[in-house]
């Protein structure tokens, strides 16, 4: 919302007060200052000036010499290159010291040996246009009108001896969306008094009648007035000004005075051509579907049965609360005018402004909700303006359809409350002067204070929103800072995932691992480059209805993609040896919960571009299994993205959790990236608890070690062999390491030497060596059935 | 001691001084206490003598012993010491070669920041819960006192799933879920991502790190909040920045506030990163409105609450100095390597 400092000092007298503390007091009662900008900056050391002598510069043909007069008596003498310069002339007049808008800074020189103690200026060197002042932007020096008195100040002179502030409004606060509002605001934080508008015209009776029906629940209230005979002419100097202060182009007085209106008192209004009412009836009602209307924008809309029109008998003359219609507007033959304020409700309005794609200041109002009370001080305002400026015969007949509410919400406030929430004791003497600055009248009964709300004032509904009130101009510096000291204790602590997302982190980072964070936006097409399967469940992705951009729109499935991006950033940066990790979430468009919401994952992933191997990525996995305490198994799988034959799946039990390998060439070359890489990840949501454990005792019996060396079929998995030594002997097996995989001269082509170290021991006794050995035999036995592996000679 | 006895010990003594090796050693320490050796020979004269001539010899006989061992021992350690300085000796490393270390990977800044800050509210007795980055429309909107058509949806553009499904605007949503399963006390803070319909630039991005605070009990008050969001701020950005508290408004807060710290680079003076301000906006916050207090189920007369939202991006970007945030979702390693 923008507002100006002068303008606020029509409502609240700001005598003493500086721009700044203004704002300073705005920002302390909760609106925000976006922007703040002094109109006049620049200006400081410019004052109007008249041209009482001009003559040539005896040493320079195309100077001439000014001789302005500041007032007062004082005068300087000014060179000017200038031609449109003439005795008499009032122009401004930049002295020594001035520091322009345009970033020019004046000094007194000599020029030619002629002193020039400042300049004159043009509208360019001001940064001023013809909005601001008519022939602004003439070539030459700025000439002003005669209204201007030397001496006087240029910004003055200009209108623009101002600050505007753009204040941010909350949606709570829909009263605040006018400069009246705001000025309300902040008489109560200055502790002065607020002055409200007057409300004074003339009322005739007058012989042209109007009917106003409504036919939609949408319009609660509806007011209406004639004014007869008016006189269309361009709106005084301050009102254009203001207007322009908030980006409104003036027109005539009318529509002026109803845009002021709507900036000054946050009510839209709207003036149509009375004449050109057919019947002279105006009908609110629904649009009909496909019903046509041009709006005073030029565009033309097609309307359907969920949007409100104003209507006379015949068409469409408007949309209802957000813009008017071309035809019926106020054109240079207007005679007689319908001034419209208005109820809209927030709803349809909000839905109609977005389904046409057109959102106005009024819709913008109405979208926050408009009070009834409102609708009739917006449009006596409007009559006031329009008398005082003659622009009119105004009725004596104000029209009104629909209730006009205008009563007190009472609402209790507990004193007790007010400690409760704030922590701290207000004496309840300031409470109720607070409370009665805006405008809540207060009956201290018992403990209690029982308010009276006006109804402009619709966000305030509990005792909550009061002690917001109370705080907001009692001032938050008031308050102790306090540390929770009269809280009970909870456990508290981290929970499980927590946990082992940090056990991971501090793991990653021991690797040399860089961790990313990359975002869970994705292009549906990334599954392509991917070469993910249609019927893959990688594509069962979560879609967003309303995405930012293609690349944004759906939930990634997988984190694959996300790391091959940042190692192709790094690798177009020449960065080597990138090392990655990210914990992160994948989305599944599954809905097996109550909620009914899509299934998320957190995940571990890493990838790597070093020059590195299958198994150097496996020690990692198979140390992240250490710290978590479980045993991970890899089965050979085939995963799209991955290396046909460098790729498993991460199991815990039989449960697949992860998986691990090469990326495919075929891929990378679809990421444009040149280093292999290797990747894994794991679904941490499936990784167990790590729960307390209780100590074993100590063997207390020898163990036994043997060294089996087998020679196997070279497709033979190390991995099944294990499986299978393990399952044979049972608990007396305590641990199997591989120790030598071999293959050449001393092993037949096609076959390979696989040789384990084994550790037995039993818990309650001694291990014979007959016990080992049959353990042998036995496991020699089973091996050569299943695998055809003999023992290495 | 005996004579006999002492030119024993002066012989073994002459021998030993030069041995050179342990092989020797062992040789010549079988001349006097081996089986056959000088020691032995004397005690087997022992049982010929009378029992007081045994007694007195025998005596002497122990220590002649003790010596000779002790004289052994010393050289073996002598020679021990003098083999291990050999060997020492040749055992040489240049410790000025230069060595490729294997460095310790980096956190990324947004994720060390979260680290701090959830470490801070633990130390301070509070439990972390997690929540889904999508959400449903009650959870992160109704129960928040925000119904449909509510103008403050217009506070936050979302992402929508389907019509009661959205990408959380906030990890407020998480507010209720924790007050609907429990009663108070209750102390939480969650983290996570948060996703608004903004266009990546300097300052924004369509997905952020969010830190929810929330803490419901009988005698919970503003002045708690202030507190504890001082002391976060003090805890973040250093013992000397200041928090200025504003109103505000949130649907699902009243009293609603806005935290201000002063500016950690110009200490409040105004600089390009407070825009002049002096203040950089930190974090919105307020007592828990009872109407959402009542909505999940807790007795608005008898339990206040407050909460408060922190996001991480921007506050990262002020603390590490990364001017802008798009580098932040990069992942340049460059980038990455220096937070250390």
């Amino acid at each position: 919302m923008i507002v100006s400092y002068k303008w606020l000092a029509d409502f609240v007298n700001l005598e003493n007060v500086t721009p700044q503390e203004v704002a300073d007091k705005f920002i302390n009662i909760g609106f925000e200052v976006e922007d703040m900008k002094d109109l006049s900056k620049g200006m400081e050391r410019v004052k109007v000036g008249r041209i009482v002598k001009l003559t040539r510069h005896p040493n320079a043909d195309k100077l001439q010499i000014c001789t302005i007069d500041l007032g007062g008596g004082d005068t300087v003498q000014i060179l000017t290159a200038a031609t449109n310069v003439f005795e008499g002339a009032l122009v401004p007049a930049a002295l020594d010291g001035a520091d322009l808008p345009n970033g020019v800074k004046i000094k007194t020189t000599n020029m030619r040996g002629e002193e020039s103690q400042g300049m004159l200026c043009s509208g360019e060197e001001l940064c001023i246009d013809n909005s601001v002042y008519p022939n602004a932007l003439v070539d030459g020096i700025m000439i002003l009108d005669e209204s201007a008195k030397p001496g006087q100040q240029i910004a003055e002179f200009l209108g623009l001896d101002d600050v505007v502030y753009d204040l941010k409004v909350l949606a709570n606060r829909p009263d605040c969306q006018s400069v009246m509002g705001l000025a309300k605001e902040l008489s109560v934080a200055l502790d002065r008094k607020f002055i409200a508008p007057k409300t004074e015209f003339k009322q005739e009776k007058i012989d042209l009648p109007i009917k106003i029906e409504v036919e939609t629940e949408n319009c609660p209230l509806y007011l209406g007035c004639i004014v007869k005979n008016v006189k269309l002419a361009p709106s005084p100097l301050w009102i254009q000004r203001r207007l322009k202060l908030s980006g409104i182009t003036p027109h005539n007085n009318i529509v002026d005075i109803t845009n002021l209106v709507l900036l000054e008192m946050g009510q839209p209004l709207h003036a149509f051509d009375y004449d050109k009412i057919a019947n002279h009836k105006i009908i609110v009602r629904a649009a009909y579907e496909n019903e046509e209307l041009t709006c005073l924008d030029d565009q033309d809309y097609i309307l359907s049965s969920d949007i409100t029109v104003i209507a006379d008998t015949d068409k469409a003359l408007g949309l209802a609360g957000i813009k008017g219609g071309k035809e019926y507007s106020i054109s240079n033959d207007t005679q007689n005018i319908l001034i419209e304020s208005a109820i809209f409700d927030r709803v349809n309005i909000r839905r109609s402004s977005r389904k046409l794609g057109l959102r106005t200041d009024a819709s913008a109002r109405y979208e926050r909700e408009i009070q009834p009370i409102s609708t009739l001080n917006g449009l006596n305002r409007a009559l006031t303006l329009i008398s005082s400026l003659n622009c009119g015969t105004i009725s004596s007949d104000i029209v009104q359809v629909g209730e006009l509410k205008d009563e007190k919400r009472k609402v209790s406030l507990p004193l007790s409350d007010i400690k409760r929430t704030l922590g701290i004791e207000i004496p309840t003497e300031n409470i109720m002067y607070i409370l009665n600055r805006l405008d809540i009248e207060t009956t201290l009964i018992g403990d209690a204070i029982d308010c009276y709300v006006p109804s402009i004032r619709a966000d305030i509904e509990r005792s909550a929103d009061l002690i917001e009130e109370v705080i907001r101009f009692y001032g938050f510096n008031h308050i102790t800072p306090t540390h929770c000291e009269q809280t009970s204790s909870i456990a508290g602590g981290m929970n499980t995932m927590l946990q082992l997302q940090r056990n991971c982190v501090s793991y990653m980072l021991a690797t040399g691992a860089h961790q990313v964070r990359t975002y869970g936006f994705c292009a549906p097409t990334t599954l392509d480059k991917l070469l993910i399967q249609e019927n893959s469940e990688l594509r069962n992705y979560v879609k967003i209805t309303n995405p930012l951009s293609f690349d944004y729109s759906t939930m990634r499935t997988q984190m694959v993609s996300s790391l091959l991006e940042v190692i192709k950033l790094n690798e177009n940066r020449k960065n080597k040896d990138t090392q990655i990790f990210e914990i992160g979430k994948i989305f599944k468009d599954i809905r097996d919960n109550k909620d009914n919401i899509p299934c998320e994952y957190n995940v571990l992933s890493y990838m790597t571009a070093q020059n590195v191997d299958f198994f150097n990525v496996k020690s990692i996995t198979e140390m992240l299994a250490s710290k978590f305490g479980i045993n991970f198994t890899y089965k050979p799988s085939k995963i799209e993205y991955m290396h046909p034959n460098i790729c498993a799946d991460i199991c815990l039990g039989n449960k697949k959790i992860g998986c691990i390998g090469k990326i495919h060439p075929r891929v990378l070359k679809n990421f444009d990236i040149k280093h292999d890489c290797y990747y894994f990840e794991i679904n941490l949501n499936d990784l167990p608890a790590k729960k307390t454990k209780k100590a074993k005792p100590l063997p207390k019996f020898p163990s036994s070690h043997r060294d089996l060396a087998l020679v196997v079929d070279e497709n033979v998995l190390v991995g099944g062999m294990i499986e299978t030594i393990k399952k044979t002997v049972g608990d007396m097996l305590e641990n199997i390491e591989l120790f030598d995989i071999y293959q050449g001269e001393q092993v037949p082509n096609g076959y390979k030497s696989v040789a384990f170290n084994l550790t037995f021991r039993k818990q309650d006794a001694t291990l014979t060596q007959e016990e080992v050995n049959e353990a042998i035999n036995k496991i020699l036995v089973r091996l050569e059935s299943t695998y055809q592996a003999k023992i290495r000679a | 001691m005996d004579k006999q006895l002492q030119e024993i010990l002066n012989e073994a003594e002459v021998k030993v001084k030069q041995i050179k090796d342990k092989q020797t050693l062992i040789q010549v320490s079988a001349l006097f206490l081996g089986k056959n050796g000088a020691l032995s020979g004397l005690m087997k004269n022992l049982k010929n003598l009378s029992n007081e001539e045994k007694r007195v010899l025998g005596e002497q006989l122990n220590t002649l012993r003790d010596s000779l061992n002790k004289l052994f021992k010393d050289k073996e350690n002598e020679i021990d010491d003098a083999i291990l300085n050999e060997k020492l000796s040749k055992e040489k490393v240049d410790v000025t070669i230069p060595v490729t270390p294997s460095p310790y990977g980096t956190m990324h800044p947004i994720e060390i920041l979260k680290k701090d800050l959830i470490d801070y509210f633990i130390e301070r007795g509070f439990e972390l819960k997690d929540g889904t980055d999508i959400e449903t429309d009650y959870y992160c909107f109704e129960a928040l006192n925000v119904p449909k058509e509510h103008p403050a949806r217009e506070m936050q553009d979302t992402f929508y799933i389907d019509n009661e499904t959205v990408l959380r605007t906030h990890t407020s949503a998480m507010q209720v879920r924790t007050m609907e399963s429990q009663q108070p006390p209750i102390k939480m803070i969650s983290t996570g991502n948060a996703y608004r319909i903004d266009e990546v630039d300097a300052t924004h991005s369509p997905i952020f790190g969010q830190l929810e605070i929330l803490v419901v009990d009988k005698n919970v008050t503003l002045a708690d909040l202030i507190g504890t969001l001082e002391g976060v701020v003090k805890y973040l950005l250093g013992e000397k920045t200041e928090l200025r508290v504003r109103p505000s408004y949130f649907p699902f807060t009243e009293p609603s506030i806005e935290a201000d710290a002063t500016c950690p680079k110009c200490g409040g003076k105004g600089c390009a990163l407070c825009k002049e301000t002096g203040y950089i906006e930190l974090l919105g916050a307020g007592m828990v409105h009872p109407r959402v207090l009542e909505m999940s189920g807790i007795d608005s007369n008898i339990y206040k609450g407050f909460a408060a939202g922190i996001g991480l991006d921007r506050l990262a970007m002020i603390k590490y100095g990364v001017s802008d945030l798009r580098d932040l979702y990069e992942n340049d390693i460059n980038l990455l390597k220096q937070f250390k």
